[in-house]
């Protein structure tokens, strides 16, 4: 052992030491303050990030790994322009325990349909009507936002092309709040019109852990792959509502709320 | 290791003990901005939990005498007297479910409390040891209040002339004011669209700094502002706080000091500080926050930096310059002291 690792050694041990004979506090530090105009874009986004805390520093990474302090200095903004961008984010400064780490996803938005129809919000969570579900707005998690619409019940939306299109995916953006009773949807159905037959067709689906306990309050992107679409312009999504909130909550056995903000259509 | 090594571990050792406090003593976590930086300490109540346990810490005051009062809704003990070195002294109060307001004002030279209790939905007035001297019911004659439930007083302010203010801070956030026999005189604030209005009327003080216009400042907690009223209760100006959800103000000297519930940006998620400004308004620094900034003379968004606290709901600034800070529903803490480091 050479006399530098002993030095230093000895010195990480008699700081412990120290630290806990003398009941010294080692705080965390915050996550940043992170600024984009939505999680959906058409062709690009700029993400800026912000932490006024002398001698910290915000890492980054675009690959869904966890920063650490050999990942990228967030000093400048950031843009995005893939399909799905996971933005992962932390802070690190000397003398405090590097932050949580704080993901937000981005996506880029697809194709819009020519007429939308679905039922009318809650009073409490109308949001800015139909037009919300494809006008690129969205992704915070303050269910309060304009940009949530609010359901007690299951949703039915139908969607006209104009021109006949094969969707390949289609991506639903949900919020999951489940101190506010809002769990994702229990299910998702997609239908074709199908046009020999004339009559729904059944061509995807999905079914969300949507009783799964989750403290955090986000973001849950229901993504529903179609591997056997077909080519029709109308297309009509069912998204159950959670019926009954499940029996560790406060609210077992009522109704779930569902909150919706975008479709992205692939 | 070798022998040879073992000797020199055991000199640097021993040197270390004298040496390595001194350094990290020098290095501990510092909080706060410019002239306004403080050392904490989150070990500073002596308290015994089994003996005299706290639920919400909700606000704290100094007495003449130079002891800490805290004040929790835990009614084995509503009332903590400590001394400034953390030691118990005494408790008292049973009877205060709702504790959620405490006012020390000097009555003609005696030490007298004012607790405003959210469940009783009550302003209580007492001797500095428990003894009741005055309670007051809702304001039926303010003739806004359907019922005694309606009226939620969290705070209230007395003036030097003994004037009560009682905050409506999780009711219908109206400022009843009082005269100092209980006699209701008017009532202001209250919700609506305008900057005279309140949401979340949470604290309510006295600012005496300018002897010729002496003021009131409330907080509007959910609209990240103090507001600034005249004695009559007229609206006078906004403080804006961008991104705080500031609890009540507390002054001491030039400033104005400020437990931040928690930061907007980061709702529900143990996100508070303390703010502190100087006496033209301008926030100077934040303790476990983002170093303030002001661009054209608008302050920039606020939040956590440090997570020093969870929710801070009060904080006491003792004769000495010291601050104590006081937590709502951070795990049953104990409050925490700070020196200030100059």
């Amino acid at each position: 052992m050479s006399k530098r690792t002993t030095q230093i050694i000895l010195t990480v041990l008699l700081s412990a030491t120290y630290s806990v004979l003398h009941g010294q506090d080692t705080f965390q530090l915050a996550p940043p303050l992170l600024k984009f105009p939505s999680i959906f874009f058409e062709k690009s986004v700029q993400v800026s990030a912000e932490f006024r805390q002398p001698e910290s520093s915000i890492r980054y990474t675009l690959n869904g790994w966890i920063p650490t302090e050999e990942s990228p200095v967030f000093d400048k903004p950031v843009s995005i322009n893939k399909p799905v961008t996971k933005l992962s984010v932390r802070t690190f400064a000397k003398g405090f325990l590097p932050s949580e780490m704080v993901q937000v996803n981005f996506y880029r938005m697809g194709k819009k349909a020519k007429t939308l129809r679905a039922p009318l919000p809650h009073p409490k969570y109308l949001g800015t009507g139909n037009d919300a579900f494809q006008d690129g707005l969205g992704g915070n998690t303050d269910h309060n936002s304009k940009t949530w619409l609010g359901y007690q019940d299951s949703v039915m939306i139908e969607l006209e092309f104009g021109d006949k299109t094969a969707l390949e995916q289609i991506m639903i953006n949900t919020l999951e709040s489940q101190n506010a009773w809002i769990f994702q949807p229990s299910s998702i159905s997609v239908y074709g019109w199908d046009y020999l037959f004339g009559r729904w067709r059944p061509i995807g689906g999905s079914r969300p852990d949507s009783a799964e306990r989750q403290p955090e309050v986000r973001c849950a992107m229901q993504t529903v792959n179609i591997p056997k679409s077909i080519k029709t312009d109308r297309y009509r999504l069912i998204i159950r509502s959670l019926q009954e909130i499940p029996s560790w909550h406060p609210g077992k056995g009522k109704p779930a709320w569902l909150f919706i903000d975008e479709l992205i259509l692939h | 290791m070798n022998r040879r090594s073992f000797c020199l571990n055991t000199a640097l050792g021993t040197a270390g003990i004298f040496l390595v406090p001194k350094v990290l003593a020098d290095h501990g976590v510092i909080l706060g901005h410019n002239q306004k930086k403080y050392k904490i300490s989150t070990r500073w109540s002596q308290a015994d939990v089994a003996r005299n346990p706290v639920n919400d810490c909700h606000e704290m005051v100094q007495d003449s005498r130079g002891r800490i009062l805290l004040l929790t809704n835990e009614t084995r003990n509503n009332v903590l007297i400590y001394d400034k070195n953390g030691k118990m002294l005494e408790a008292w109060g049973t009877e205060y479910p709702g504790a959620h307001g405490l006012t020390l004002f000097n009555e003609n030279g005696t030490d007298v409390l004012f607790i405003c209790d959210n469940q009783r939905h009550q302003v209580i007035k007492t001797s500095i040891d428990g003894r009741v001297l005055m309670t007051l019911d809702y304001p039926k004659e303010a003739e806004v209040y359907a019922n005694r439930e309606a009226y939620i007083p969290t705070e209230t302010a007395i003036a030097p002339n003994g004037d009560i203010y009682a905050a409506d801070g999780y009711g219908q956030d109206y400022i009843i004011h009082y005269d100092a026999n209980g006699r209701y005189i008017r009532h202001f604030g209250g919700r609506g669209e305008g900057a005279e209005y309140l949401k979340n009327a949470h604290g309510v003080c006295l600012d005496l700094r300018n002897p010729a216009q002496p003021s009131l400042i409330v907080s509007s907690r959910e609209q990240n502002a103090f507001k600034r009223y005249d004695l009559e209760g007229n609206y006078l100006s906004t403080i804006a706080l961008p991104g705080a959800w500031v609890c009540r103000p507390v002054i001491k000297g030039d400033y104005l000091y400020a437990a931040v519930l928690q930061s907007s940006s980061r709702p529900w998620q143990k996100s508070g500080f303390v703010t502190i400004l100087d006496r033209n308004d301008k926030v100077v620094s934040n303790l476990g926050g983002s170093e303030p900034f002001y661009e054209n003379e608008v302050l920039g968004e606020m939040y956590q930096t440090v997570r020093a606290f969870q929710y801070p709901h009060d904080v006491c600034i003792d004769d000495e310059e010291n601050m104590y800070v006081a937590q709502w529903n951070s795990g049953k803490v104990y409050p925490y002291k700070l020196e200030p480091v100059v």
